[in-house]
């Protein structure tokens, strides 16, 4: 099995090349059959990953330890499902998933584009085709996925697995973990198809819209993956390591926020591009960022150059990804200076009250956050390069710069969508943001009496109220127009709304979650905490919650063992619930981990940690954890998600209100009414 | 002259929070900037206790002890010993109390002779390799993978 798996690696790395090769030479001398057969050569590419990427499931499924990545990422006693996850578990695994993923991309994009684009695609494919040509080099002679384990018999090695394999790291084995590499993967390689296509445009010097248009949606779903796969991260940080909170700073966290921010910045951008004409070279050098930084934090992580506290496996991949990295924006950046001149803005920025002015300061503030993260974690490497010394910065380097970058981005979230174009009038200034910003102060003034009084957590929680109330206004405006003229309720006239100009709306949707996740993350000012060491039947006071100790017990499966403190939680001596917080030693890996019990609600996170036996006296460790607001992030991701899933649909211009006046006039009256009610609190 | 008197405003804005951003990230990094040092360095070192520093060690077999609510440990490079307190509100990690662990610390060193650590990371080198009795075939072999 094994070696037709290596066989069809190296028969698409070959085909790959070849669809490379095809390409340039048909753009060169416009044969159209050559093309062609450039694009049946990337179908069968995707085949082939596919087929190998299956060869190595089935090994992983079959307990074949042979095979080096699957001895080295799971085990007999390991679930089926954590055995597929350990696909992407360890490094060979992770780049023939890689390949696997840009496979597919790769044969939709071309499937999808493949008459529209007659003269840009050759380039596509080109491009595509070396970024897949590169990682199919690693999988074939670097990190093959198919490396066999050999023992020493007598002097003579023969192909020999051991009798069970060392097992999936265990705070991997978590469902939001098994999902979350492949969330980031499809994310990451996503930008890949934005990217070739601006290649493509700058090289054919396409008019300069197009691969915007064509690839719109692209970047909303590679972006969308990118947000799902950053926040599972974190929430499996949360859930699963048990030190209580959902971000770090950790070079790899870091990683996979960087390329985030630039595609943030960048799906804001492009409608400057395209409404305005503006910012045409700031897109390309967008997508170019976004397309290079997930490689870069590839090799960050994996080549040691900054340790992280994830054991991330480190290898020789190093010195190519460096190369890749190298040769890509060497290339692609000589491209842009080459093409500066077919770049010219067709506009000039007139006022800075205005939608113009508000994407570039937005961009600008989201380039600086991930400058900053970048540089905060390229310290190390820089210090030692600079001073001589190796110093490395933490959190609050981090939180200092990005809380505040934070925050004015929140502002302009809540202003931008409202300014106009070109120039915002005084009149408009007032109609949109008086009631907002008076209602956001008036909260401000009723939060400061109840007691929060911190700068930061302040403006946030103002900033939030403002920003909801644009929206809500917003919403409720447009929808009051399409009522009125099509007399039906305000809920389904919003509805409608919506469904005329889903960019928009969606775009709408995904703020209002990213203020929820804001108001989540601010509740991080207000957690407290306690440790206490505790026999059965002693109790902890945190708050007003009384956390007693009831009991220890101990149970083994052949997964792990595991030790589980029971804890009665009571406030003000009212019973509210049992929490098992437990600690486990998995066999395979010999590891321990801390599962931590977690109460959640709406208000606040209680986050109970058993800490482990103090062995000179015998008593448990427990450490408790009020985390005011956090699950609003976790709430506000799904609303994002959501959002971001309603933009992408089409938008239905031919529903006029027109259509649906006449559709509302032949319901029964009795719906008028409540139209109207609606409409009193106006 | 209007659109010149219109980029001045623009780039002074993102002079402002250019300069901004700067700032902070200098104030930021002078507050929590680690320098790395062994044990060693920090305890020949007279200006150890001016910085905050990050020290590596193997943990010393059986002196992880928990007192007053607070964890203390030794670690140990060749033949130096250096005492730690854990200070900090997240719970330690799990692989720290594995036999052979490596602590990482980050913190202050008091006039105490303590290690004051406000964050502690720790890493157990060996954790496949002992697990895995057959070796790679291939000559080739990468370093063992650890994990994801």
């Amino acid at each position: 099995m094994e070696s037709i798996g290596s066989f069809a690696l190296c028969a698409a790395l070959v085909l790959v090349v070849y669809a490379v090769a095809a390409s340039l030479v048909s753009a060169r001398t416009g044969k159209e059959r050559l093309q062609y057969s450039a694009y049946r050569a990337v179908a069968a590419v995707c085949g082939l990953v596919t087929v190998a990427a299956g060869i190595v499931l089935y090994g992983l499924l079959t307990n074949d330890f042979r095979l080096a990545a699957v001895a080295g990422h799971s085990n007999r006693a390991l679930p089926w499902f954590y055995k597929m996850t350990a696909l992407w578990s360890g490094q060979e695994g992770s780049l023939l998933f890689w390949s696997w993923i840009l496979s597919g991309y790769v044969a939709v994009a071309v499937w999808l584009n493949r008459e529209r684009h007659r003269s840009m695609m050759p380039y596509v494919v080109a491009v595509l085709g070396a970024i897949q040509a590169f990682f199919l080099f690693m999988s074939v002679f670097i990190a093959s996925p198919f490396q066999l384990l050999a023992a020493n018999q007598g002097g003579e090695l023969v192909v020999q697995g051991p009798a069970d394999g060392s097992g999936l790291n265990p705070i991997l084995q978590y469902p939001a973990m098994a999902i979350h590499p492949p969330m980031l993967y499809l994310g990451y390689i996503g930008f890949a198809v934005p990217f070739a296509f601006a290649v493509a445009t700058l090289i054919t010097r396409q008019a300069g819209e197009r691969w915007i248009e064509t690839t719109r949606r692209w970047t909303m779903v590679a972006w969308l993956f990118l947000t799902i796969g950053v926040l599972l991260g974190a929430r499996w940080a949360y859930a699963v390591l048990g030190w209580g909170g959902y971000w770090g700073w950790d070079p790899v966290e870091n990683a996979s926020l960087m390329p985030w921010l630039a595609g943030t910045a960048f799906l804001h951008s492009v409608m400057m591009q395209e409404k305005r004409g503006m910012m045409k070279v700031w897109n390309v050098v967008l997508i170019y960022c976004t397309f290079f930084l997930p490689i870069f934090g590839t090799f960050l992580t994996r080549s040691g150059v900054v340790s992280s506290v994830h054991a991330f496996a480190q290898s020789a991949i190093g010195p190519f990804f460096v190369g890749f990295l190298g040769t890509g924006i060497l290339l692609s950046g000589w491209l842009l200076v080459e093409r500066l001149d077919y770049l010219k803005s067709n506009q000039q920025l007139d006022s800075l009250v205005s939608r113009e002015s508000s994407f570039l300061f937005n961009n600008l503030l989201l380039l600086a956050a991930c400058f900053s993260v970048l540089w905060g974690t390229l310290f190390p490497v820089i210090s030692e390069a600079a001073w001589g010394v190796k110093t490395s910065v933490g959190a609050p380097f981090f939180n200092k710069v990005n809380i505040p970058i934070g925050l004015l981005l929140l502002f302009l979230t809540g202003v931008g969508p409202l300014f106009a174009w070109r120039k915002t009038s005084l009149g408009s200034l007032r109609r949109n943001f008086l009631t907002p910003g008076l209602i956001g102060l008036a909260g401000g003034a009723v939060l400061f009496v109840a007691g929060v009084r911190q700068f930061y957590p302040q403006v946030s929680l103002i900033l939030a109220i403002f920003v909801t109330i644009t929206i809500v206004m917003e919403f409720y405006r447009g929808a009051r127009v399409i009522g009125r003229k099509a007399g039906v309720p305000l809920i389904s006239a919003a509805v409608t709304l919506t469904r005329r100009n889903t960019r928009r709306y969606g775009g709408y949707i995904v703020h209002f979650g990213m203020v929820l996740i804001f108001v989540g993350i601010t509740g991080a000012a207000f957690n407290t905490d306690r440790e206490q060491e505790m026999n059965i039947g002693d109790q902890l006071q945190l708050g007003p919650y009384q956390f007693q100790l009831r009991d220890l017990q101990s149970s083994d499966n052949p997964n792990f063992a595991s030790q589980t403190a029971i804890v009665e939680l009571r406030r003000d001596g009212q019973m509210l619930d049992v929490l098992r917080p437990e600690r486990r030693f998995y066999k395979a890996s010999g590891q321990p981990t801390t599962e931590a019990a977690i109460r959640p609600r709406l208000s606040e996170d209680l986050y109970v940690v058993y800490a482990g036996m103090n062995d000179q006296n015998n008593r448990a460790v427990l450490t408790v954890y009020r985390k005011p607001l956090v699950n609003w992030i976790w709430a506000g991701g799904l609303i994002v998600i959501f959002g971001t899933l309603i933009a992408l649909v089409p938008s239905r211009p031919g529903l006029t209100a027109a259509r649906r006046a006449r559709a509302a006039s032949v319901r029964p009256a009795s719906v008028e009414p409540e139209a109207e009610q609606h409409e009193v609190p106006a | 002259m209007r659109s010149r008197k219109k980029n001045w405003q623009f780039a002074a804005g993102i002079a402002i929070i250019l300069t901004t951003v700067v700032w902070l990230s200098y104030s930021g990094i002078q507050e929590s900037k680690t320098y790395y040092v062994t044990i060693s360095e920090l305890l020949a070192s007279p200006t150890s206790q001016q910085h905050r520093l990050r020290v590596a060690g193997n943990v010393v077999p059986g002196s992880i002890e928990r007192a007053d609510g607070r964890v203390r440990f030794q670690i140990q490079e060749e033949a130096k010993l250096l005492p730690v307190v854990y200070v900090g509100t997240e719970p330690l990690p799990d692989t720290l109390f594995n036999d052979g662990a490596q602590a990482i610390a980050d913190g202050r060193y008091q006039t105490d002779g303590v290690f004051h650590a406000e964050a502690i990371q720790a890493k157990c080198p060996s954790k496949y390799e002992s697990a895995t009795a057959a070796k790679p075939a291939s000559a080739a072999a990468s370093a063992p993978p650890k994990s994801y």
